[in-house]
């Protein structure tokens, strides 16, 4: 596939609140016991090539007495309800991981670490392996950047679970487009590629950089746009700039 | 009037991390999705319509602005070798509102209202969308009578069997334990206690309940497991980490 949107992260205070108001939003479905450290989420899938939404949020609250930069950005940006707080990219193979982190002058977070804790976990006792970059104290989401992940076990990636069934569900045949904020030439520095907004199914708002919506086709539907603001519109990217 | 175990509730800091060492522990299986406004709850049916709610507050912001001190907080913060698990609630039922209502009455409370079809997001919901219609008891108005502590067991009435948390699917993972029923329970206090609350002669007699003389509340529950020995689930109960009970308006039970 080459570059291309792997995943999308919904930042929330209630996680269950959020997926149960999504779903009765749109129809999509979502299934549950993803979980680390003190962080769960709940995930939709948004059909082929194979995305997903992860509806994001604290399920330890004894976490926050001991707080740091990003718990923080995380509360933050979830104290007026959800945001965007990520675009997550894909790639389908290290060596195409390992070039994107040689362009963000950064390397590979690699999926090896032997303890469980460090890696997502699911309610049937697997542990998802994945390699992301760029690596950094700080992640670029909180910048409003996309990072880029390669998943080596695709077989068990979050986007082909199967959901929680409901009432009037929704099959999602994928991401017909994201609006995104700031400028495709922004977003082509970024990545190093020219054409951003082509490849990626980018619109672009001009508005803080981040996520602001994402279009989902949907069998026998309309399409279905999940409309929700960028975690820069809670705590500005400019916070972050040091 | 037939009184039975209900369900167990296990509060943790993080259900998640709760669940998976419960899962370790004893091989028993549970599912998710479960949740009522900021809490939510990963299900472990042991058999015989009787569950533990491994069950924990899942809204930060929420919680944040909740009033303080919060008992199950404070207990669930103290350390122990389980990550902070201390048992929160036992929770006995009974087959008819008729009862609950009767119940409630003898111990000069309430019962909560029957409002899941008008009110149902104040109610447990899963990501089905089905909503868990459950009436329990008793509230007290005026505080809880002082001869009774937190701890004792809440009182409930589950109209839909089939679809208690009990008798949900489990997540399929190898190797899960079957199974057959809680055996035994140890529960803090007197018998002398626990039958009063339960209007018994001798409690021991309508439930499978020792005593151990500590605190108020569940302390093990030993499950049947089928074709493999009786597991033994031991936490502390959460009065026990509570030093001055007088300093909190809400709790458990």
């Amino acid at each position: 596939m080459g570059l291309h949107i792997d995943h999308i992260s919904l930042a929330s205070p209630n996680i269950f609140r959020s997926a149960d108001a999504l779903n009765k939003e749109t129809g999509l479905g979502y299934w549950t016991g993803e979980w680390i450290r003190d962080t769960a989420v709940h995930i939709v899938p948004l059909g082929p090539p194979g995305n997903f939404i992860e509806i994001s949020g604290f399920v330890d609250v004894h976490t926050l007495k001991n707080m740091d930069e990003h718990k923080q950005w995380i509360l933050d940006i979830t104290e007026t309800g959800d945001h965007f707080n990520g675009l997550c990219l894909g790639v389908d193979s290290m060596e195409e991981l390992e070039a994107f982190a040689k362009h963000f002058g950064s390397k590979v977070n690699v999926p090896d670490n032997p303890d469980p804790a460090t890696h997502f976990q699911r309610a049937n006792g697997y542990i998802l392996p994945m390699a992301s970059t760029p690596s950094g104290k700080r992640s670029v989401w909180m910048k409003g950047l996309p990072n880029v992940y390669f998943y080596p076990d695709r077989t068990h990636h979050s986007s082909g679970q199967p959901v929680h069934p409901c009432e009037g569900m929704v099959r999602p045949t994928g991401i017909k487009w994201i609006e995104y904020g700031g400028t495709e030439e922004e977003m082509a520095k970024w990545l190093g590629i020219p054409n951003p907004g082509e490849v990626l199914k980018m619109k672009f708002n001009g508005k803080s950089l981040g996520l602001w919506a994402v279009c989902v086709g949907a069998e026998g539907k309309p399409d279905v746009v999940v409309r929700r603001p960028a975690a820069s519109d809670a705590v500005p990217v400019s916070k972050f700039a040091d | 009037m037939q009184i039975s175990i209900n369900h167990f509730s296990l509060g943790a800091r993080n259900i998640y991390d709760a669940a998976e060492r419960l899962h370790k522990e004893t091989q028993l299986g549970f599912w998710t999705g479960e949740w009522v406004q900021t809490t939510a709850c990963h299900m472990f049916p042991l058999g015989k319509d009787v569950f533990i709610e491994v069950e924990g507050t899942i809204d930060a912001h929420a919680f944040l602005k909740m009033p303080k001190p919060n008992y199950n907080y404070d207990a669930l913060d103290t350390d122990n070798e389980y990550n902070g698990d201390h048992w929160t609630g036992l929770m006995l039922g009974v087959t008819s509102l008729a009862d609950l209502e009767a119940v409630a009455a003898r111990l000069g409370g309430t019962v909560s209202p029957d409002d899941s079809k008008v009110n149902p997001y104040s109610h447990f919901r899963r990501p089905d969308g089905y909503t868990m219609g459950y009436q329990g008891g008793p509230r007290f108005a005026n505080g809880r009578p002082a001869k009774y502590p937190r701890g004792l067991p809440g009182w409930y009435y589950y109209p839909d069997v089939p679809g208690r948390s009990s008798n949900q699917p489990v997540v399929s993972r190898p190797h899960l334990a079957t199974p057959t029923g809680v055996k035994w329970i140890e529960f803090g206090g007197t018998e002398e206690l626990l039958s009063d609350w339960m209007g018994v002669p001798k409690a021991s007699d309508v439930i499978p309940v020792r005593f151990n003389g500590k605190e108020v509340g569940t302390w093990a529950v030993c499950v049947g497991r089928e074709g493999m020995d009786d597991v033994v689930i031991r936490r502390p109960t959460a009065a026990s980490s509570i030093k001055d009970p007088s300093k909190y308006t809400t709790g458990p039970g």
